[in-house]
């Protein structure tokens, strides 16, 4: 490589040229940059980057980008220079591999080569792409039945890659789409299909700087979306009401120091976000807004008696809702003793809380995996719109209902088409577009997927991204689901532990990331496409070289594997990984909403998927938006646990240094956790009983009498403000006491934030093991 | 129009002009990374995030010409800001000899 030249070669040349040694300086100095060039670089551009870190609004989309922390995590992390050669599978076989830590693995690098498993060396070995495209395909081929796949998909798929996929699992014959969504907000879709006839969120970034009031629940944003911290802190001090609902007491939520803001960074400040901080239970959050509506319809009777106006928006309710009079008596039969006891929170602030939502003109809902991971989500998350009703807090400037998706591209994902039960109006349109028959039965979701693995039912095992082995729960259960298979692919950046429970074919191919350059053969850079919470699509583009030169986008990987199995006579998959273009051509005439995609897209800040429900459009069975009047569940987990002798429950959580199962490091600094993950949080009185009963270090054991054993070994026990009774730790490491048999109604869930356990000394728990 | 005015508009020109000079050199170069290698060879910019602010592109357009041109072996990519991925840089032999000849013979 030559030296880089520092100073540029002055100019000799006559006739002007003399001018550039001035040139520079007007280009830095000038307030207008120089507009010829900026006509020059208008043609081609702006194809913006996005962020893979989460899937919050991003109004700088494209532009002078700074990330957040997460951001520059995720970035850096792709962007890394160890890399995992063939020759280091040479040197571990994948029994030994199975002994190391998600972090050591991923700590090795990117992965470069496509690799095949041996089970002859227990090792994998480097293989070219066509020899493994070949094998897949056959494999898939003979198989007895195209429902025998499972097709997974990981939030990370940009909605180019994700179509192409469905089209390939349709094409060969099946509706297996298990989706990473199906463990994390599937509630959110459940529920806000119900109630507001689409499953998504119905807010703009902008509301944010609108809202009054802005309620936060079974969120920690400062880990997760620490870009959201931002608005809400802005929120905060143009006086806006932040109410949290979280039932552990997280510092990020408490006081946010801006990174932008120099001085306040120098001098170690920081501001205020949360007006209000409430601790409910764990599987409290529906009893607490129904407390919380109890209380509106209270003062609203107090105000009609006293002559003054409704505090309920009448108007939206008689347009635009169905059921109220059914919620309101659903309100009035559920006694505040049952409430406060289920929530874990008293009248008293449940009531203030409601004089906050009264008092506030305009109103936000926003919630994540504190809400969805329960039994009783679906009911919960149509709890929090019943409040959001009653005001008419939705389909206006500054209100509504806010999911707040973690994976950036989870929600794109369903949208185009991954989705186990597919509406037969996209069946009908890829069968126009493409000419084949798609299939019609219904497919599986995560669980199914896991059991119909672990009965043999399925036999081949497709992930796009992710790390299935340890984001689902039951870790020692789904391994041997993978393990059991006859074919596993996954498609991934870094070796990570699904890589090592491979069927009796197994494949890992290497794929671009997101951050990384992407051309095709005529060298012609490519863009994708995702799709945020906020329903906002928006271009990518790399802007890294790629780790290796053996490295194919995941678009020509699913197209490779979709050629050899079903191939190319009636779907051109090499002329659509060509130009992605193209798959955005495809998906603008079978999914609504898309029209213009290609252009749309390249403006800045790309374009909104339209949401009738935004616009008060409910498109539901009454055509209209339908309270629920769900009963309260009979009992949460924490109530059962408060009713047994050394019985706590579990919430499995991330830690500030990770991205769901990707660990960065092994810190959680907001947490005052440095260095480890085996901890366990719980209430500081709890931990002087559990100390004194079982010493520093503990085993917990899952209480589920499935007749399966459920240990997580060897964990520090740690204080922090949360309520008694409760726990919490990281996942993936504490997947293994979630049990599969668990989930959420309608949502198939697990319940990972609702986990029975009791807590036991090494000794007594490794000996009964 | 004043004297600076009118330096301005032929300090605007002649970069232009060296601009398409090197886009002329090097057929396949993006009209940002004939810029890039312009602006760095005058001395004005020698990071991703002013190229972008300069010229009013998007940071991630910035640093995906840096990107192509490092491969190229044009630029070669120095340190790098975790937060913003600002990339800095400078010419190579070769980037340098090829404005240097857009520079020469501009025709």
């Amino acid at each position: 490589m030559t030296d880089p030249v520092s100073t540029p070669k002055r100019s000799s040349a006559a006739g002007g040229w003399g001018a550039l040694k001035s040139c520079g300086k007007h280009l830095l100095g000038s307030r207008s940059p120089l507009s010829g060039a900026r006509a020059l670089l208008k043609a081609n551009q702006p194809d913006g980057f996005d962020c893979p870190g989460c899937a919050w609004g991003d109004p700088e989309h494209g532009s002078s980008f700074e990330f957040c922390e997460n951001g520059v995590k995720a970035v850096s992390w792709e962007a890394t220079d160890k890399r995992t050669p063939p020759k280091f599978f040479a040197r571990h076989t994948v029994s030994e591999l199975r002994g190391w830590s998600d972090y050591a693995l991923e700590g090795e690098g990117r992965l470069t080569h496509p690799m095949r498993y041996d089970a002859a060396s227990d090792r994998y070995v480097a293989v070219s792409w066509d020899t493994a495209f070949a094998e897949i395909g056959a494999t898939l081929r003979g198989l007895d039945h195209p429902d025998q796949a499972e097709f997974y998909t990981s939030g990370r798929a940009s909605n180019e890659a994700a179509y192409l996929y469905q089209l390939f699992a349709r094409a060969y014959g099946t509706n297996n789409f298990p989706d990473c969504s199906n463990m994390c907000h599937e509630a959110s879709g459940i529920g806000l299909a119900h109630a507001i006839g689409v499953g998504k969120g119905t807010v703009l970034l902008e509301d944010f700087e609108k809202a009054d009031a802005i309620f936060v629940v079974g969120q920690n944003p400062g880990t997760n979306h620490p870009r959201m911290l931002a608005d809400l802190r802005k929120a905060a001090e143009r006086g806006a009401k932040v109410v949290v609902f979280n039932p552990v007491r997280e510092r990020g939520l408490e006081r946010f120091a801006d990174p932008q803001n120099t001085v306040e960074m120098l001098r170690g400040a920081s501001r205020p976000i949360a007006s209000h901080y409430l601790q409910p239970r764990l599987g409290g959050d529906m009893a607490a807004f129904r407390g919380i509506a109890k209380a509106v319809f209270a003062a609203d009777d107090a105000a009609l008696a006293a002559g003054r106006p409704s505090v309920l928006d009448r108007a939206f309710l008689a347009s635009h809702t169905e059921g109220l009079a059914a919620y309101r008596a659903a309100a009035d039969a559920t006694g505040w003793d049952a409430i406060e006891d289920q929530s874990g929170l008293s009248r008293a602030i449940l009531e203030e809380v409601a004089e906050i939502y009264i008092t506030s003109s305009k109103s936000i809902a926003t919630w994540a995996m504190g809400v969805t991971q329960h039994r009783h989500s679906v009911a919960t998350v149509r709890e929090i719109a019943n409040l959001m009703f009653l005001r008419g807090n939705i389909g206006r400037p500054g209100a509504g209902l806010c999911p707040v998706r973690g994976h950036s591209n989870v929600q794109g994902d369903r949208t185009v088409g991954i989705n186990e039960k597919p509406p037969a109006a996209f069946l009908d349109a890829l069968e126009r577009e493409f000419g084949f028959a798609a299939p019609r039965r219904h497919g599986h979701n995560v669980l199914a997927a896991i059991g119909a693995m672990l009965d043999g039912t399925a036999k081949a095992f497709i992930g796009l991204g992710g790390n299935f082995a340890r984001a689902t729960p039951d870790t020692a259960l789904v391994a041997k689901a993978l393990a059991s298979c006859e074919l596993t692919v996954h498609i991934a950046t870094k070796l990570n532990h699904s890589h090592l429970v491979p069927g009796r074919v197994g494949y890992v191919l290497p794929c671009l990331g997101r951050t990384e350059i992407d051309r095709n053969a005529a060298g012609k850079t490519q863009i994708v496409t995702v799709e945020d919470s906020m329903s906002m699509v928006h271009g990518s583009g790399g802007i890294n070289k790629p780790a290796s030169k053996e490295l194919r986008s995941e678009i020509a990987i699913i197209a490779g594997m979709a050629a050899a199995t079903v191939g190319s006579d009636r779907i051109d998959w090499a002329a659509m990984a060509e130009d992605y273009d193209r798959i955005r051509d495809r998906i603008e005439r079978t999914v609504p909403g898309f029209a213009g995609y290609n252009v749309r897209v390249r403006r800045p800040r790309g374009f909104m998927l339209r949401n009738l429900a935004a616009e008060r459009v409910f498109e539901t069975a009454t055509g209209r938006a339908n309270f629920s009047a769900d009963a309260l569940p009979a009992a949460t987990e924490h109530q059962v646990a408060a009713g047994a002798d050394n019985t706590f429950v579990l919430q499995t959580f991330r830690s500030h240094d990770q991205y769901n199962t990707t660990i960065y490091g092994l810190d959680d600094r907001y947490r005052g956790v440095y260095g480890e993950r085996r901890v366990i949080f719980c209430h500081p009185d709890d931990l002087v009983t559990l100390r004194q009963s079982f010493g520093e270090r503990v085993d917990v054991v899952g209480l589920h009498a499935d007749g399966t054993s459920r240990i997580a070994e060897d964990f520090r026990l740690v204080p922090f403000d949360m309520p008694r009774g409760s726990l919490a730790g990281y996942y993936p490491e504490l997947n293994v006491l979630v049990p599969l048999s668990t989930f959420g109604a309608e949502s198939d869930t697990p319940t990972s934030k609702s986990v029975l356990v009791t807590v036991c000394p090494r000794t007594v728990a490794a000996a009964a093991a | 129009m004043s004297t600076a005015d009118d330096a301005s508009a032929a300090d605007e020109t002649a970069f232009l002009t060296l601009v398409e000079a090197v886009a002329r050199r090097r057929p396949g170069l993006e009209p940002i990374e004939a810029v890039l290698l312009a602006a760095a060879f005058v001395g004005a910019v020698a990071d991703s995030r002013s190229l972008a602010k300069a010229f009013d592109v998007a940071h991630a357009h910035a640093l995906r010409a840096v990107a192509a041109l490092d491969e190229a072996g044009l630029v070669a990519v120095g340190r790098r800001d975790a937060r913003s991925s600002r990339a800095h840089y400078a010419l190579t032999e070769d980037g340098a000899a090829l404005v240097a000849a857009a520079e020469a013979d501009p025709a």
